[in-house]
């Protein structure tokens, strides 16, 4: 079977990437070891790598996935879309709150020692909340060990989503 | 036949981290410069892709195998689909039977004697339990050769009898003897219909485990030599009401009597009884037949008739003799006189050796003449020869004859052997419980714990012992706030040559070793009626 023609720049060999799911609002730099592109897709490493699976886990509402993940996931979405957001401090404590959760899981996976230091985790920081009727988009900058940031805007919808 | 997935909550966890496990670790290997561990591809193609996916696939496998695996089908039958069953049992040849309709005859009793006529499909209700007419019958009191007689009852009563279908299929629509009908649309001048005997014919449609079981007997191939060979074969036959159940008599056993006829009193073989329970309880059925005054007997009548062999297959006695006009018992079954004879006609000999009453007695080949004495004959004593006619009121077992003459076809019988279909001799059996209740049982309750032990009794194969743990398993499951302090059973065996009355041994009821008489455990069967199964019941 032919492998997908994705071109990895040299300085990229050695270290694992993972699909571009979420883009941060750092921009991408082509051939650094934050985030390439390839035409119709794009992996990622490092910092931006770091936050979007701190992103991943931040959305994910607690509970969904189920079976043996069970605990995955934060508190952020089901307390956002349950109401518990009236004032932008209620939006700062939720985010605390979640945060902590998402650290957690974070410490686990990368108490394996196998990662590099700019995909460890270190902290996230609420930059900005702006909220329109229905719609929450909260800026964060997430900070590796290593000492890299990487920032993203978590896009919130407060109405449920029904599947 | 499709496997469906109705919910991911089907899904056992352990599958889904193990088919995770697995694409994660095949990919990796492939692919080692992705990280599986966390992220995008973790979630999505990883989890959801692989373990939630392949979960589904190992679950749709799994269903697979169990749908072809037979011992996975005889530890979860009941939650696996019928096709599933069925596809996996036609790789033995087994088909499921089909429920069917019972069938019998309404006796619809008029208040004159104008002609009657009754449309096909004209409904006849009982309870929530629909039959329709399965012929239009158009009654008179002279009918022709395409009419029903409409018979007087005296007291300006006639009735004439009309065949009925169960609309649904189901055992349900076996009722009794009886049994009282409405009929819709109603024809002129009718004052009530009933059962004229214990309809028959209804079966439910078999059951996964009916089936399965039906397979494990049957895993025998189907033949006329060794005993499981003739059960497998008699298994084939889909007239059967019910699984019937068969004990077979043969060469060597104790009461084979017919393999040494002649001169010497040698067993030769090339014989075999079957005893057969083709239904769980034997029925009543009423005929109407023409009696002949023969005698008088201090000044009383004594009624002769005489049965033929088309009219007694698998019949065990006359238990009563009802008067048609006026229409009420004349006698129970004390008072009539049976004999029984053989009744083999010229090509049957060459097939089948029966001489005695007890060789014959339930199977297909018996003839009966049936004596009583009525003293209901209103103010002129009938003459000797004169006629008239009376119901006969028959217990038997169904289906021998159809299942006799099924064995005896070419394509069926032992080239060289002689299989006589005989019904099992029946042993009533009548049981009182006392017990003391912390609770109070509705009347309507003990019945149906009546009921069930009934059924219990009735689905026993030819066994030597009913053991009184069989009534107390059901009563402790039934009345979980009693305590039963006694259980007396007896029995009564009705013989081909005499009734004999069994009591309880301990706690069992024993089926006594009379091979000449034909009553063995091996040709006697259980047989029991909700209503002979008494529950006392005191308040503690």
């Amino acid at each position: 079977m032919r492998r997908p023609s994705v071109i990895i720049p040299a300085e990229l060999a050695g270290r694992q990437y993972d699909l571009l799911a979420i883009p941060t609002t750092t921009p991408g730099v082509v051939g650094g070891n934050t985030q390439y592109t390839d035409f119709a897709s794009a992996v990622v490493t490092g910092p931006i790598k770091l936050a979007q699976r701190w992103a991943v886990i931040m959305l994910t509402a607690r509970g969904s996935m189920g079976f043996h993940l069970q605990d995955a996931g934060s508190d952020l979405l089901p307390e956002l879309q349950n109401g518990g957001a009236n004032t932008e401090a209620d939006v700062q404590a939720i985010f605390q709150y979640a945060n902590e959760q998402v650290r957690q899981q974070l410490a686990i996976e990368d108490a394996g020692g196998k990662y590099p230091a700019d995909e460890i985790f270190d902290n996230a920081e609420l930059l900005e909340v702006d909220a329109q009727p229905g719609y929450l988009a909260i800026h964060v900058k997430i900070t590796s060990a290593a000492g890299n940031t990487a920032e993203i805007q978590l896009p919130v919808t407060l109405t449920p989503s029904v599947i | 036949m499709t496997f469906n997935l109705t919910s991911l909550d089907q899904l056992s966890e352990a599958d889904v981290q193990q088919a995770h496990d697995e694409i994660s670790q095949l990919l990796q290997e492939k692919y080692p410069e992705l990280d599986l561990r966390r992220g995008v591809l973790h979630d999505i193609v990883a989890f959801l892709a692989g373990g939630v996916c392949g979960a589904i696939s190992q679950h749709m496998i799994r269903e697979a195998l169990t749908a072809s695996s037979l011992s996975e089908l005889l530890t979860s039958s009941a939650d696996v689909p019928a096709d599933r069953v069925d596809r996996l049992l036609a790789n033995y040849n087994l088909q499921r039977r089909q429920g069917t309709a019972a069938r019998g005859y309404v006796t619809v009793v008029v208040t004159k004697p104008d002609p009657v006529v009754v449309l096909k499909d004209t409904t006849f209700t009982v309870a929530s339990l629909q039959f329709t007419a399965t012929s239009a019958v158009t009654a008179t009191t002279t009918p022709n050769s395409t009419q029903s007689l409409l018979l007087s009852r005296g007291n300006n009563r006639w009735e004439f009898n009309v065949p009925v279908t169960a609309v649904a299929a189901g055992v349900i629509g076996n009722v009794a003897v009886d049994t009282p009908f409405t009929i819709s649309p109603q024809p002129a001048n009718v004052v009530s219909a009933y059962a004229n005997g214990d309809f028959f014919g209804g079966r439910d449609e078999e059951t996964n485990e009916e089936l399965l079981e039906r397979q494990q007997l049957g895993l025998a191939k189907p033949g006329t030599s060794s005993p499981s060979h003739i059960i497998a074969k008699l298994q084939q036959n889909t007239d059967i009401s019910d699984a019937g159940l068969y004990s077979i008599i043969g060469f060597g056993d104790p009461e084979m009597t017919r393999d040494s006829h002649g001169l010497l009193p040698i067993s030769r073989g090339g014989k075999v009884d079957v005893y057969c329970r083709t239904s769980p309880t034997p029925q009543t059925q009423l005929i109407l037949k023409q009696c002949t005054v023969i005698q008088h007997t201090n000044g009383i009548p004594l009624w002769q008739c005489e049965l033929s062999r088309e009219e007694t297959a698998g019949v065990y006695f006359v238990q009563a003799i009802r008067n048609v006009s006026p229409d009420r018992i004349l006698h129970g079954r004390n008072s009539i006189t049976l004999q029984r004879t053989p009744q083999l006609l010229p090509q049957d000999t060459a097939r089948h050796d029966i001489e005695t009453a007890v060789e014959a007695y339930g199977s297909a080949f018996q003839s009966l003449v049936v004596q009583f004495t009525s003293p209901d004959f209103g103010d002129q004593l009938p003459a000797v020869g004169s006629t008239r006619d009376f119901y006969l009121s028959l217990w038997q077992l169904p289906y021998i004859a159809s299942l006799q003459q099924w064995i005896d076809a070419p394509e069926n019988r032992h080239p060289s052997g002689d299989i006589l279909i005989k019904a099992g001799v029946p042993c009533r059996v009548i049981i009182s419980c006392t017990g003391t209740s912390r609770q109070d049982y509705s009347e309507a309750t003990l019945t149906v714990i009546s009921e069930t032990i009934a059924a219990r009794i009735n689905q026993l194969p030819f066994t030597s012992t009913l053991y009184a743990s069989l009534v107390s398993d059901v009563l402790q499951a039934e009345l979980p706030h009693a305590r039963i302090d006694y259980i007396d059973m007896h029995g009564s065996i009705a013989g081909p040559l005499q009734d004999i009355v069994i009591r309880q041994d301990g706690q069992a009821l024993r089926i006594p070793s009379l091979p000449a008489s034909g009553i063995t455990a091996k040709t006697t069967m259980f047989v029991a009626a909700a209503a002979d199964i008494n529950l006392s019941l005191v308040r503690a």
